[in-house]
Formats: structure tokens, sequence, C-alpha cells
């Protein structure tokens, strides 16, 4: 018995093939509901606290994909952009027909996604996740002072 | 020097084109690499953290970044392979393909001789590669890395004998922000 995929599903897959949004969205998604349920029945630790920590992972996550969804937002669209204005061009001849140069578009902006996501990590994630993290929690928790 | 740069993206996104799942998959690993590369060198950097300790929490990072790339590269072979053989022995197949085609016979058939499926099943079959690649990733970075963190740190505890206190990397994270947010500015 096999299990068949329909072409809704097959479409959704050749997204993730062609848009870096939608790969990190595949893969965000899951840790941000991972991490916190994790946390959440740790055991080992009071309930106070596995709210506290529960919460901090989630926004923790959360802050660090919504950065990397922007940034691949702005990466995916500046690829497709330089090869609109000819910047960057195939270099194969498999891949110089008219045809396959939407294709070759969406694939440079998936590589300059990437290019922008170090980018990002190095001025964005590195020096402010762990700032808005604090600011958030102290928010959302005025009165549990940091162990 | 720009052309060079042309040329190099002009190449990724053409093996982007031929192997996407790949593509994926190496992507995934070098930011995962690069993520901890820079958080390694921050802590290195850090005047927040006593010398003495600097050398305990730099090579922690680096064998959890270390770890946690190859668990990456690792599952995500694993399941696009995975992925791939369950097309070869037609468990998963698309719906347009008609009844009496799906069998792993026929599969091979098709995949192997140039048949009017052909060109969409070894579409399909890569397709089904890069979903499993994702998958795999998924599961390295939301199951795998956590757990290979936890006994890489008990492992990295026992060693360190002088030490016996771990610190956790978000504990030694906050602190930094935290004396840096509330450190008095020094003249």
């Amino acid at each position: 018995m096999a299990i068949l995929v329909g072409q809704k599903i097959i479409d959704g897959i050749k997204g993730i093939q062609t848009s870096a949004v939608k790969e990190k969205l595949c893969i965000a998604i899951p840790a941000l509901i991972a991490f916190p349920t994790i946390d959440y029945f740790n055991k080992s630790v009071d309930e106070d606290t596995r709210k506290y920590s529960a919460a901090k992972s989630g926004i923790k996550v959360l802050i660090g994909a919504l950065d990397g969804l922007f940034a691949r937002y702005v990466g995916q669209m500046l690829g497709e952009k330089l090869v609109k204005s000819e910047f960057i061009k195939p270099i194969s001849d498999e891949f110089k027909n008219p045809e396959k140069m939407k294709a070759f578009s969406k694939s440079v902006g998936k590589t300059s996604a990437f290019l922008v996501t170090l980018v990002s990590i190095l001025v964005m994630d590195i020096p402010f996740i762990d700032k808005a993290l604090n600011v958030a929690m102290k928010k959302l928790f005025p009165n549990k002072s940091e162990k | 020097m720009i052309s060079k740069i042309q040329n190099y993206i002009a190449k990724a996104a053409e093996y982007n084109m031929r192997k996407p799942d790949d593509f994926i998959k190496y992507t995934g690993a070098a930011v995962n690499a690069f993520y901890y590369t820079c958080q390694a060198t921050a802590f290195a950097k850090s005047k927040n953290i006593p010398e003495e300790k600097k050398k305990f929490v730099v090579s922690q990072e680096i064998g959890e970044g270390v770890l946690s790339t190859g668990i990456t590269l690792y599952l995500a072979s694993k399941f696009k392979d995975f992925g791939k053989s369950l097309v070869d022995k037609a468990k998963i197949l698309p719906q347009y393909l008609p009844k009496d085609l799906r069998n792993p016979e026929s599969v091979k058939n098709i995949l192997n001789n140039t048949t009017e499926y052909t060109a969409k099943l070894t579409e399909f079959r890569g397709l089904i590669g890069t979903a499993s690649t994702v998958v795999g990733i998924v599961l390295a970075y939301t199951v795998a890395t956590p757990i290979l963190r936890n006994i890489f740190a008990n492992f990295i505890n026992k060693g360190n004998k002088k030490d016996n206190t771990q610190i956790p990397t978000e504990m030694i994270n906050q602190n930094i922000f935290k004396d840096f947010l509330t450190a008095p500015k020094k003249a």
C-alpha cells in the first residue's frame, strides 16, 4: 500500500525548493513548538520555573525565527532583483533558455538569502537576541529576577 | 573581484537547481556552523567572562558547534536517502501515476527508461528527497542537538575537575548582556 501524494503537497515541496522563506518556516515552526514544550515538561524543576523557562525559550526561538525570516525575505528579493537587472546570469548553457530563467532567478534568490542570513547572524543574532530576550522577559515577568 | 562573486553566486544557484536537497543540507549546516563560530568568538572576546572560565566556555561552544553541525549533515543525508528509497520501493507515489504502475518494478522501469512519466517521476523523487532532507534537519535541530548538548555538557564537566559547576550557555549569554546593560560606564 503506497502513500499517494496530491498535487497540492507536490507544489508545497516545490515552494521549499525555490523559496528560502518557506524553507525557514518549515524548520522554524517545529522548533517553535518543540523547545517550549520540552522546557514545560522538564520535571526536574518546579512549576513556576518551568513556565518561566518555557516562555523564555519560546520567545527566544520566536525572535530568532522572525530575524531569520526577515533576512531570508530580504535576501530572496535581492537575489531575484540581481537576475532581473542581469547582474547575475547563468553560466551553464542548460540554464540559458528563457523557460529556465524564472527558476534560475528564484535559485539566485535562495543563494543570496543564504548570504544575507550569514550577515544577519553576525550583526543581528549574536549582539541583539539575548538583549531583546532580556527586555521581553522583564516585561512579561517583572517580579522574577534572573538566577 | 566583482565578476568572481557574480560567478560564485551563479554557480551556487545552478548547484541548487541541480541538487536542491544537497543545497538545503549544506546551507543549513553552514548557517549552524557560522552561528556557533560567531558565538564562540563573542565569548572569547567578552570582557565579562573571567579569563579562567573563558577556555572552558569557548571550547564548550566549539564542541557543541562541531557536534550539531555534524549531526545536521548526517541526519539530512540519511533522511534524504531514506525518502528517495521510499519512492523506489513504491511506498510514496504521486497521485497522477496510474494504478497499474504503482509497484516497485514499474517505478524502477519508469525511472531507468524513457517513458511518458519519467521526467515527472524523477522530479517527484527529487521533491521527496528535499522534503525528507528538511525533516532530517528539523529532527537534528529540535531533538538530536538538545540531547547531544546535554551529553556533551556532562562529558566536558567530568573532564574539567577543577571547575565542577556547569555554566549553561544561556546563563553566560544573559550575564554578558545584563552586565552590559547594568554596568556603570568606565571612564
